[in-house]
């Protein structure tokens, strides 16, 4: 996380230095200082900040002239857009700051596959650091390690087909593991930390063009999802996976003190798509995996273009 | 499964190279001996794994061979000694190519004319990533 504050605190400095440039003149400033004040207080409490989309937003004291402090005022507001905080802000640490993007993460992983661990690892800290809760992380485990001595307990073909259908959509001439999608469109080597981290600042930034949301009942033995916010469109597909938020394994290798444990996060349980037609009605059913438990469990839901796999919103719902 | 096609400019950006490129040669001994010779050639970085590896580690390489009656089989493919390294993920030890690697099998003609068959099942690591295993045909003539 640290990594996304530094290149969105960089990113914020750069588009303030632009700003300040094209305002340089003193018509602009005198343009400027006709704005109602807006105390330095009530701007870092505020949440306004989820309707500017990319637009700057000006505050000025109008107690002070000094140009230093609009730089300071402006670089925080365009932090906040992005999760960093800093200690001058007077704003609720744990209040999920308001990114106007999202970012969806699919992990191709297997316990059967000696260089996942690190991207295993990443995908772990990415979730614990994750302040925004628009990045949704996605691990399928994929089956093509699983042979004689050792098989993935949630490896499923079907995930191996997810995968290869995105070889197809990013014009890839294989499948490899491991291997991170963000929002569909761009492919990474699961390890790569900052190339991953670059692709989820950007799909963080950008508008989203839709909000989707999504809920869910437990009723007998069936989850009911009702799902809102989603136009009709022949062209997309919802996917909806059930994931188990945490695991833990403990692996007893031949010798009596030799032991291995592997845990993994947001593991992909089940998934289902939907067409999104038009008329449809908005909820599906979903028989959960027999270990299925209110706690630990979530449901994230994407809409995703069928021709090109572009993933255009994103939403969650949480059992607890 | 998608077959490997073995051009993987661009997809990464650390192996420039093709992860690996097979080729294919018989060399007559005697009338009745020949030696079919497969030889892997490596990208940067890439490893081959060894016809025999603990269980329990990555997907060893293995040869089949279709039946014929133009030819037999004379023992078993022989490799090279292979680069041994302890992998601390699967707690085993593991046998490697890199570079280039030639794998020999010996067989005992019948006839002027054999074209030996079969299939190569291997995967292949770098520091980086895995690709998943593939099975890849050859056809071969000894004449």
């Amino acid at each position: 996380m640290k990594f996304i504050k530094t290149i969105a605190f960089a990113s914020g400095l750069v588009v303030v230095v632009a700003v300040l440039i094209c305002l340089s003149n003193e018509e602009a400033s005198r343009s400027l200082a006709t704005h109602t004040n807006s105390s330095i207080a009530t701007f870092f409490t505020s949440d306004k900040c989820s309707s500017c989309s990319s637009a700057v937003e000006l505050v000025v004291d109008n107690r002070r002239d000094d140009g230093t402090e609009q730089i300071y005022i402006l670089a925080l507001h365009l932090a906040a857009l992005f999760g960093f905080s800093s200690e001058k802000t007077s704003r609720d640490q744990t209040t999920p700051v308001n990114s106007p993007g999202f970012a969806v993460v699919e992990l191709f992983t297997s316990e059967g596959c000696n260089t996942c661990p690190p991207a295993d690892e990443l995908v772990k800290n990415i979730q614990q650091d994750d302040e925004t809760g628009k990045i949704y992380i996605l691990a399928f485990h994929v089956d093509y390690w699983d042979h004689q001595g050792w098989k993935d307990q949630f490896s499923e073909k079907e995930f191996t087909n997810r995968q290869t259908q995105y070889a197809g959509w990013l014009k890839l001439q294989t499948i490899y593991t491991p291997q991170i999608v963000v929002n569909g469109t761009t492919e990474h080597v699961g390890s790569d930390k900052r190339s991953v981290l670059k692709a989820i600042s950007t799909g963080l930034a950008q508008q989203a063009t839709t909000n989707l949301t999504l809920d869910a009942r437990i009723q007998d033995d069936q989850i009911h999802v009702e799902y809102q916010g989603v136009n009709d469109d022949k062209n997309s597909e919802l996917v909806l996976a059930l994931i188990q938020q945490k695991s833990a394994q403990v692996e007893v290798k031949a010798g009596e003190n030799v032991g291995r444990s592997l845990s993994h996060v947001q593991i992909v349980r089940k998934m289902t798509r939907l067409p999104l037609k038009a008329n449809s009605k908005k909820i599906i059913a979903i028989k959960p995996p027999r270990d299925f438990n209110k706690n630990g469990w979530e449901i994230i839901a994407f809409v995703q273009n069928t021709s090109d796999g572009r993933i255009t919103s994103a939403g969650r719902f949480d059992f607890e | 499964m998608l077959p490997i096609i073995f051009c993987l400019q661009g997809v990464f950006a650390s192996a420039q190279e093709q992860p690996i490129k097979w080729t294919f040669e018989a060399r007559r001994i005697t009338v009745t001996e020949a030696t079919v010779c497969f030889k892997a050639s490596m990208g940067r970085g890439w490893h081959l794994y060894s016809l025999a590896l603990a269980e329990g580690g990555p997907v060893k390489t293995s040869f089949t061979f279709g039946d014929s009656e133009s030819f037999v089989l004379k023992g078993n493919v022989v490799e090279p000694k292979p680069i041994i390294k302890y992998d601390k993920y699967f707690d085993v030890n593991v046998g490697y190519f890199e570079n280039a690697v030639v794998f020999q099998q010996e067989i005992k003609l019948n006839d002027e004319l054999a074209i030996v068959n079969g299939t190569i099942r291997f995967m292949m690591c770098n520091e980086q990533v895995c690709l998943p295993p593939q099975t890849m045909e050859f056809s071969i003539t000894v004449d």
